[in-house]
């Protein structure tokens, strides 16, 4: 069976569990927790998916790093999967747990590529924008790349808002080609 | 080379940027997850339609076929080598559609629509999906127009309409090309101001070829040339040595042009030469797709490949225009094995099918259709009065002479009875036989074959069959040429005329000359 079906199945479990406690923000910032101890970690990503390292050991391990975090449920949730066998598809399940919660919540995260470092009014602007343009809560992350020229490029899900120089040269180009 | 002076320079590179707006641009991207085999998963492109155009990098682009919960599947019109992991693929919020105006007739083109002849570029402001709904019944009316072949074998006895659907079936090297050549070539007299004088609309031809050999459509374009048929025609090529999608989508491009034509009230005839390859280049893509094989490992939906795309033919109600759309499907057979998957659904779907033999082909009967087992499900509504009444007794000798061929080696052993049956049904069928690219006006057929059932061969030898009918033909050409006006002004056969056309026959009996 595909990946997605499995992590959407376990993710959505999760979800309505923390709908159902009224815990949402807790269970994201453990589930983001976990999702940044892991995305650090490679060692601890390739223990997870190792076969050969017996259930007890995986758990012991996960309670050790949870310990700091109160959320029993989480903990149970984690066992439990690792019960299932299913420990290397839980980043897949994390990451399907965010992008629910962001649905949920109407939250839009983009990514903004700009050839010069903008200003912290720029990016407020710019959010604000994007907020008026998407009607939803817009997240942006930003980053530097003096390969699109100048302008700037909005990645956000599947659509991108591309007012790059780059890709101006290129339509320019496109248009010229075109008319002969 | 005349002289450019810098200034001018600018101004022309002024005016163009004049029209361009920095606009932002906004699109829906995705990224590939994996390539191969014609076939591309793309991660993302949340929004996209099935079946609409994507672009990738390097100038390939594709078409969405499977939507999944978590990928997209799509099929790639160009060399999936340019293609690798990661690629960004972008929308064009455009379905899968060619563009076309009358400036397509005359031109090959691939079935994207683009030119492949180096004749430039075609203007057409207007895009068309490759995929239609055919037409409903309000739309529709009965085939009542008749579409001649020119070959009298067909036009006498499996008679075409303008809306049918008639199949051309039969195995490699019968000659299947060449009827539906011989079809579109014989279409000029329709373009003819003659022909408006009679009330014929013109008929535009578009020929889809599917998985065949460059060299062969470009034989084709040739001969089409050759005999001024390529001015109404539009060629297709899809040849073998594009990738699978291109030959799958190819008769849809086809229909599309044709279904241009038609809802403009004109008429239009479409070859798919063949489906039996298109089927083939649909399992490929499926397969590659994981979509279950069926039946000689065909995907499911193969019956519906072929029932949607013949299906939009049709001749159009009053209220609509009046339109045609003629669809002349051809299927190759493997044996004479027509109880295969593909040519079972296709007769099936179509009104009709002409069979093409080998050993009538090889036994010289040219072109090699047997009458015996061909029909035409719209029957004499497609032909002309003229044709109905003298081909009622063709097709019943020819039956009677089916029934006794295999006494014709007892020869003389037999009755006067069988014996007068059996030559005048040889005559027939050496006077249906026709060679390739030489159509014959439907006049010419009408008195040739009333010639033929009405006894006026029975002194001439076998051999001489061609040779009589030939200048027999030319005789009355000369000497009452009002016989071949009257048919074609009136569409039917009067007293007057048979009576003239007999005693035409009498005395051109007396003046034929046997061969030594």
């Amino acid at each position: 069976m595909s990946v997605f079906r499995v992590a959407n199945r376990y993710a959505a479990a999760l979800m309505s569990l923390a709908v159902e406690k009224n815990n949402l923000e807790k269970f994201s910032e453990d589930v983001e927790f976990i999702h940044n101890t892991m995305s650090q970690s490679k060692e601890l990503r390739l223990f997870l998916s190792n076969p050969i390292i017996k259930k007890p050991v995986k758990l012991t391990v996960f309670k050790e790093i949870l310990k700091s975090r109160t959320n029993t449920d989480l903990a149970g949730f984690v066992e439990f999967i690792i019960s299932k066998n299913r420990e290397d598809l839980l980043p897949d399940i994390i990451k399907r747990f965010l992008e629910l919660r962001d649905d949920k919540l109407g939250i839009v995260r983009g990514e903004v590529t700009c050839a010069v470092e903008l200003t912290k009014e720029q990016q407020i602007n710019l959010k604000k924008e994007l907020e008026n343009y998407t009607k939803k809560k817009v997240e942006l992350t930003f980053r530097v790349d003096n390969k699109i020229i100048g302008g700037f490029l909005v990645k956000a899900g599947d659509t991108v808002i591309d007012a790059s120089i780059t890709n101006q040269l290129k339509l320019l180009r496109k248009k010229f080609s075109e008319q002969n | 080379m005349a002289e450019v002076r810098p200034d001018e320079v600018s101004a022309i590179l002024r005016k163009q940027l004049a029209g361009f707006d920095s606009e932002a641009e906004i699109y829906d991207v995705g990224t590939v997850l994996q390539v191969g085999d014609g076939i591309a998963r793309v991660y993302g492109l949340s929004q996209v339609m099935a079946s609409e155009l994507v672009e990738f990098p390097n100038g390939v682009t594709g078409m969405v076929l499977n939507l999944e919960e978590d990928n997209v599947g799509c099929v790639l019109f160009g060399e999936s080598t340019l293609i690798k992991e990661g690629d960004m693929v972008k929308r064009t919020k455009r379905v899968a559609s060619i563009p076309i105006s009358n400036k397509v007739l005359g031109r090959v083109i691939n079935p994207l629509g683009e030119p492949l002849d180096g004749k430039g570029p075609i203007q057409a402001e207007k895009f068309f999906p490759i995929e239609r709904k055919a037409l409903g019944v309000i739309a529709r009316q009965p085939v009542k127009e008749s579409l001649q072949t020119g070959i009298a074998a067909i036009d006498a006895m499996i008679p075409i309409g303008r809306g049918q659907r008639e199949l051309i079936i039969g195995d490699r090297q019968t000659g299947k090309t060449a009827v539906a050549i011989d079809t579109i070539i014989n279409q000029k007299y329709t373009h003819s101001e003659e022909a408006k004088k009679y009330g014929i609309k013109p008929v535009f031809c578009i020929y889809v070829a599917i998985g065949q050999k460059n060299s062969t459509i470009a034989q084709v374009v040739a001969k089409l040339e050759e005999h001024g048929a390529m001015e109404y025609t539009t060629v297709v090529s899809a040849p073998a040595s594009v990738p699978a999608p291109l030959q799958y989508i190819a008769p849809y491009s086809g229909a599309t042009i044709g279904e241009f034509f038609r809802d403009n009230g004109q008429h239009a005839l479409v070859i798919y030469d063949d489906l039996s390859k298109q089927a083939a280049a649909y399992r490929e893509l499926s397969l590659l797709l994981r979509r279950p094989p069926g039946r000689e490992a065909y995907p499911g939906d193969v019956f519906y490949l072929h029932s949607r795309l013949l299906e939009r033919a049709s001749k159009l109600s009053e209220e609509e225009g009046g339109g045609s759309l003629t669809a002349l499907p051809i299927i190759e057979t493997q044996q004479g094995d027509v109880s295969a998957y593909i040519p079972t659904n296709v007769i099936s779907i179509t009104d009709g099918q002409i069979y093409l033999e080998p050993n009538l082909f090889n036994a010289g009967v040219r072109p090699a259709i047997n009458v015996g087992i061909s029909v035409s499900r719209v029957g004499g509504n497609a032909q002309i009065k003229a044709m109905r009444k003298v081909a009622g007794s063709l097709k019943l000798d020819l039956a009677q002479f089916r029934e006794l061929e295999s006494f014709a080696k007892f020869g003389s052993d037999l009755d006067k009875a069988t014996q007068r049956t059996l030559a005048k049904g040889a005559r027939l069928v050496e006077l249906l036989k026709q060679g390739v690219y030489a159509p014959v006006p439907v006049e010419k057929q009408v008195v040739a074959v009333f010639a033929g059932t009405n006894n006026y061969f029975e002194s001439i030898p076998v051999k001489d069959v061609k040779k009589f009918e030939k200048e027999f033909l030319e005789y009355i050409e000369v000497k009452s040429p009002e016989i071949f006006e009257s048919i074609r002004t009136t569409k039917a056969l009067d007293d007057v005329t048979i009576a003239k056309i007999k005693s035409g026959a009498e005395e051109f009996l007396t003046k034929f000359k046997r061969s030594e």
